[in-house]
């Protein structure tokens, strides 16, 4: 660090006003604010540490979640990485069908849905459709190729229509509109 | 982005494709295309509209979160306290830095010193060990056939204690031939002398007793080599090279036209023999009671300087 030449000041200027961002997608992979506080901190811990690297006026935001997924990588990979394959394969032999979307799902009803999702798939949408980040640049930071990224945004998207799907069934949703002539799209 | 093809209304094609429509990854040309294809059908309409209201419903429950108060002032302090202790790590490395150079010039050009002024001390001892063997053997004092055992022994020439020296000698230095053993005063001292001849190369052991304050310099980087515990010092003048060592009360000289490390390697052969024969001379050899009987017959005033011996 001798001979550094950025300061504190510069750095909490430049990747604090992202730090909500980073928290709440650590939370919604991680499902446990202690640990996404732990994460989030890593993360700017680890960012400060490479700060000197950084150029001032590129994205500081794609750059802070570059960082988050390769320190959760980092930590979660021996523990998880069977886990999550086989979490994967057996979503995707379920997902047979598109149910229709509920207008009035509440935030709850989502997210949890969301945390069903298998990470990987996970990490697309949030990237993509919550911190709306270009297929390029979710593919900067996740490290896959941009057609990886489309195909798991769109199996993810599907996965979680599912997941909401089973809730609709839950009000009579599907059951009203097979009736009415709507059913598989 | 993707460029997509309409050949006829194949919905389910487009609706594969919506995923990139709504997240805006299209060609303005296929964006053009879907819009057109959307606006007369409903099906793929309400699917798009089902995909938009997901989006948006999952973009709003995970941005409501609740953030974790206090959060952000308990990063901004674990920077700063990384920050302190960088710095702090950064100034104590630079101060280290700068403390070990300092150090490091301040002793080395201490040891610097050291040495020179050792080798300096050594280099004066060693001269009076090359005076003996430029005067005496280089001068070419020394018989044509040398000596018996018998004759060296003499009080003539070496004298008993110091001629049992010869054959110890002749067995360490077994290249080479004797040539001749005295004691001579090459300027105001005796050195008891032993003239080896190698390949027409002169060399010589020459011993000096001590006076007061000849001793060689005892600083650690001073000294060539150390053989069992006793240092030896070397040093090189004109064509000579010089090896000197000490005992308690002799100097003792090797002398040669070798280089200073071959003139080394043979100081270190002879010096355990030679500290060997010298041992016995290093202690008074007067009994207690001849001490007594020295004191009470020269006086009180004696009695130091008997013991002393």
């Amino acid at each position: 660090m001798f001979g550094k030449k950025t300061n504190i000041e510069e750095f909490e200027a430049a990747a604090l006003p992202h730090l909500k961002d980073i928290f709440r997608t650590a939370y919604s992979l991680l499902r446990d604010r202690t640990e996404a506080e732990d994460l989030a901190q890593d993360v700017y811990l680890n960012a400060w540490k490479s700060f000197h690297r950084f150029e001032l006026g590129t994205n500081c935001r794609a750059w802070l979640f570059k960082i988050l997924f390769h320190r959760l990588h980092h930590h979660r990979r021996k523990w998880f990485q069977l886990k999550l394959a086989k979490e994967a394969d057996t979503l995707e032999d379920t997902l047979a069908w598109e149910p229709p979307v509920k207008d009035d799902l509440t935030d709850e009803e989502i997210l949890a849905a969301l945390g069903k999702i298998p990470e990987e798939f996970r990490s697309v949408i949030l990237l993509a459709d919550v911190e709306e980040f270009s297929y390029k640049e979710v593919a900067a930071t996740l490290e896959i190729p941009m057609g990886t990224v489309m195909s798991r945004l769109s199996r993810a998207r599907k996965m979680l229509r599912q997941q909401l799907g089973s809730v609709a069934d839950s009000y009579g949703i599907r059951e009203h509109r097979a009736d009415a002539g709507g059913g598989r799209q | 982005m993707n460029v997509i093809q309409f050949e006829n209304k194949q919905c389910e094609t487009i609706q594969r494709y919506l995923d990139s429509y709504v997240s805006d990854e299209l060609l303005v040309e296929t964006n053009h295309e879907v819009l057109k294809h959307l606006e007369t059908c409903a099906s793929c309409s309400q699917a798009l509209e089902s995909r938009k209201t997901l989006r948006d419903g999952l973009r709003r429950a995970v941005r409501n979160e609740s953030f974790p108060i206090g959060f952000e002032t308990k990063l901004r302090a674990h920077l700063r306290s990384g920050e302190a202790s960088t710095r702090w790590h950064s100034w104590f490395t630079a101060g280290l830095a700068v403390a070990t150079v300092i150090i490091a010039l301040t002793t080395g050009t201490w040891l610097y010193k050291q040495t020179q002024v050792g080798q300096a001390g050594a280099d004066e001892l060693l001269a009076l060990g090359l005076h003996d063997h430029v005067v005496c053997a280089m001068g070419g004092h020394y018989p044509p056939v040398p000596p018996s055992m018998e004759a060296v022994a003499s009080n003539a020439n070496m004298g008993p204690r110091y001629a049992k020296l010869v054959p110890e000698v002749m067995a360490q230095w077994k290249d080479m031939t004797f040539l001749e053993a005295h004691r001579c005063n090459p300027g105001e001292r005796i050195y008891p002398h032993i003239i080896m001849k190698r390949e027409g190369m002169l060399v010589s052991l020459s011993l000096l007793e001590k006076q007061v304050g000849e001793s060689f310099p005892k600083g650690w980087l001073v000294g060539a080599a150390n053989v069992n515990g006793v240092k030896i010092y070397s040093s090189h003048q004109d064509q000579y090279s010089i090896a000197g060592f000490e005992t308690a009360k002799h100097l003792a000289f090797v002398m040669t036209s070798l280089d200073e490390k071959a003139n080394l390697d043979l100081a270190r052969k002879i010096l355990p023999a030679t500290v060997g024969v010298l041992q016995p001379m290093e202690v008074s050899r007067r009994r207690p009671e001849t001490m007594v009987l020295a004191w009470l017959a020269s006086g009180s005033f004696q009695q130091k300087d008997a013991f002393r011996q």
